[in-house]
């Protein structure tokens, strides 16, 4: 309407993204005049409306109609008739050389954290972290930005290496951590809503370095799981800009970010074919795949008809992941559905969603069969990428010693614990 | 007794505290270290990204929810296509003037907006007001109500954003 129209426009929004809205448009040369009624608009009295109108903008205290007027008729200002688009200075790559006490602080003063402690990312950490890749360090692997419109934040081999230190990770979780980087999604975009977001590996790499795709994969046993879903977090925070209530506006939050979904296929106790084999991969090439929604629903019981059950009751925006239990995958597959590709369709067909295309029903085969349990999520599938491809000429960079938390181990009698 | 020997006698156990605390910073240098300026300095290198010069645009009109959060269907537009935003010349009064009143979608809007039209009948009862609910969601384009303003309005109040 301003630029293109020459019709004076006066932008009406809540003062609870006054900061947010400001902010955008001046990175982007618009000195649009806002003006701020009290949040919330929606689901509120009429009267509570009313009294809006009269007042004042709580933002700027001025009466809120004298701004919508003023906002079209008061003269522009030298500012308002020549915007700039500001450019935002390159970083250095080092910080300042300070203490180990007084660098944790700064990092978590700056909003560089999860808030948990992390390692700090030493030349000497990050270049034994560099090992891990036979990348150039500075080789961009990618932009992101958990907004949809601000400036994204470019990203070099060395800037993921740095997070992963952070993350407490080591040089074998490199490459499947370069693997997430490199599809540029974060894992938390700014929604109100309240992101949770997932990662499945799959191919021989999850063994190489010890993930967990049995009893409590998505749970805190497993070294590989939890620091690979840290990084993307840590990612997320320093290459996608999360800062929480400036360009991250979720809510309320979901307690899913701290690490994510993070875990491996369960492929040898899977009935189907692997996850990344249905999406055109080999068996034999490794791979992230990466999901996002808003709703998990943990408790279910594997059977055709419980799947459509829930599908129909669960308030998605036209997509569903199922994380099924290998003894939910047997299930399945005995009624029928010995290709998960087939059922997709059956679904889609059945569903009342209209919105429900056959590509937009997954399912992931996770869990240590003690019972034939389903999540049901309305995670959306986005991609599948290349771990190999940042896999070092000599393989997964080990440590001598690799280390592990107590592995699940398969007990037909359940008697695995106490026999040790 | 005299006067100063009383006097190294009544000092005598701060003396050997301090000397105690003393050996002890020495020999505990990474614990002082941790609380305060006597520790070891360390460079960390910076954990944020840079700055692109690519910033993220609004997809496809009426585009699926999800792929507004897709990088790969996300379309992005460099810095320097990006032209800051030339406002349009205000009004010089509102009276006698056509102010499009234009409700973008979320809940509530309507109603404020219904109650900012009911002030300017009230107080500038010269302005002429025009409530629109834009079609589609607030994020799709509306290419008929835009051509309409375009001809008929004199200024546009959007809202309720947020």
């Amino acid at each position: 309407m301003e630029g293109e129209y020459g019709v004076p426009t006066a932008p009406i929004v809540t003062a609870r993204f006054a900061d947010y809205v400001i902010r955008d448009g001046r990175s982007h040369g618009m000195n649009l005049r806002w003006t701020f009624p009290p949040y919330p608009v929606g689901w509120v009295s009429r009267e509570t409306l009313h009294g809006y109108v009269q007042g004042n903008d709580p933002v700027t205290k001025a009466k809120l109609m004298t701004e919508i007027v003023d906002a079209l008729t008061k003269p522009l200002t030298d500012a308002e008739k020549n915007p700039e688009i500001p450019q935002k200075p390159k970083r250095p790559r080092l910080l300042k050389p300070d203490s180990e006490a007084n660098l944790n602080q700064l990092f978590l003063r700056n909003g560089w954290t999860d808030g948990l402690p992390v390692v700090l990312p030493t030349e000497e950490r990050v270049a034994e972290m560099l090992a891990g890749t036979d990348h150039d360090p500075q080789e961009v692997v990618g932009m992101m930005s958990v907004t949809t419109h601000e400036e994204m934040k470019a990203y070099t081999v060395e800037k993921v290496a740095i997070n992963a230190v952070m993350a407490g990770a080591r040089p074998e979780h490199l490459p499947v951590i370069l693997a997430i980087a490199s599809t540029q999604h974060p894992a938390m975009p700014s929604s109100t809503g309240s992101y949770g977001s997932m990662v499945v590996v799959n191919g021989p790499v999850s063994k190489t370095i010890g993930m967990n795709s049995g009893v409590g994969a998505m749970g805190p046993f497993n070294y590989a799981n939890s620091v690979i879903g840290r990084a993307w977090t840590l990612m997320s925070i320093n290459f996608g800009d999360a800062r929480a209530g400036d360009t991250f506006m979720a809510a309320i939050g979901n307690g899913l970010s701290f690490t994510n979904q993070c875990c491996a296929e369960n492929e040898g106790k899977s009935p189907w074919k692997p996850f990344h084999v249905r999406k055109g991969f080999k068996a034999s090439e490794s791979t992230v795949s990466i999901f996002r929604g808003w709703n998990v629903l943990t408790l279910g019981i594997g059977t055709t008809d419980g799947l459509l059950q829930r599908m129909n009751t669960f308030d998605s925006m036209g997509t569903y992941t199922f994380v099924v239990d290998p003894l939910a995958a047997k299930t399945l597959k005995a009624e029928g559905w010995g290709d998960p590709d087939k059922l997709s369709r059956h679904l889609a067909e059945k569903s009342k969603s209209p919105f429900l295309k056959p590509e937009g029903v997954n399912f992931i085969v996770v869990g240590g069969e003690t019972n034939p349990i389903v999540h049901t999520t309305d995670y959306v599938y986005y991609k599948t990428a290349s771990v190999d491809e940042w896999v070092p000429k000599g393989g997964i960079k080990l440590d001598a010693k690799p280390l592990r938390m107590p592995a699940y181990q398969e007990c037909e009698d359940g008697l695995c614990f106490t026999a040790r | 007794m005299s006067s100063s020997h009383y006097s190294i006698r009544r000092h005598w156990g701060w003396l050997v505290a301090g000397v105690i605390i003393l050996a002890s910073c020495i020999g505990c240098k990474d614990f002082t270290g941790l609380a305060g300026s006597g520790a070891k300095s360390v460079t960390v290198l910076d954990p944020r990204g840079q700055p692109s010069g690519k910033f993220g645009r609004r997809g496809a009109p009426d585009s699926h929810m999800m792929a507004i959060f897709n990088p790969e269907t996300h379309p992005t537009i460099s810095r320097d296509e990006l032209v800051p935003l030339r406002m349009a010349p205000r009004l010089d009064s509102l009276d006698n003037k056509t102010i499009y009143l234009v409700d973008v979608g979320f809940a509530g809007g309507k109603e404020f907006l219904e109650e900012v039209q009911a002030w300017f009948g009230k107080n500038m009862p010269l302005v002429k007001t025009v409530l629109r609910t834009k079609s589609g969601t607030p994020f799709s384009d509306s290419p008929e109500l835009w051509a309409e303003m375009k001809k008929m309005a004199n200024g546009v109040v959007f809202g309720v954003g947020g």
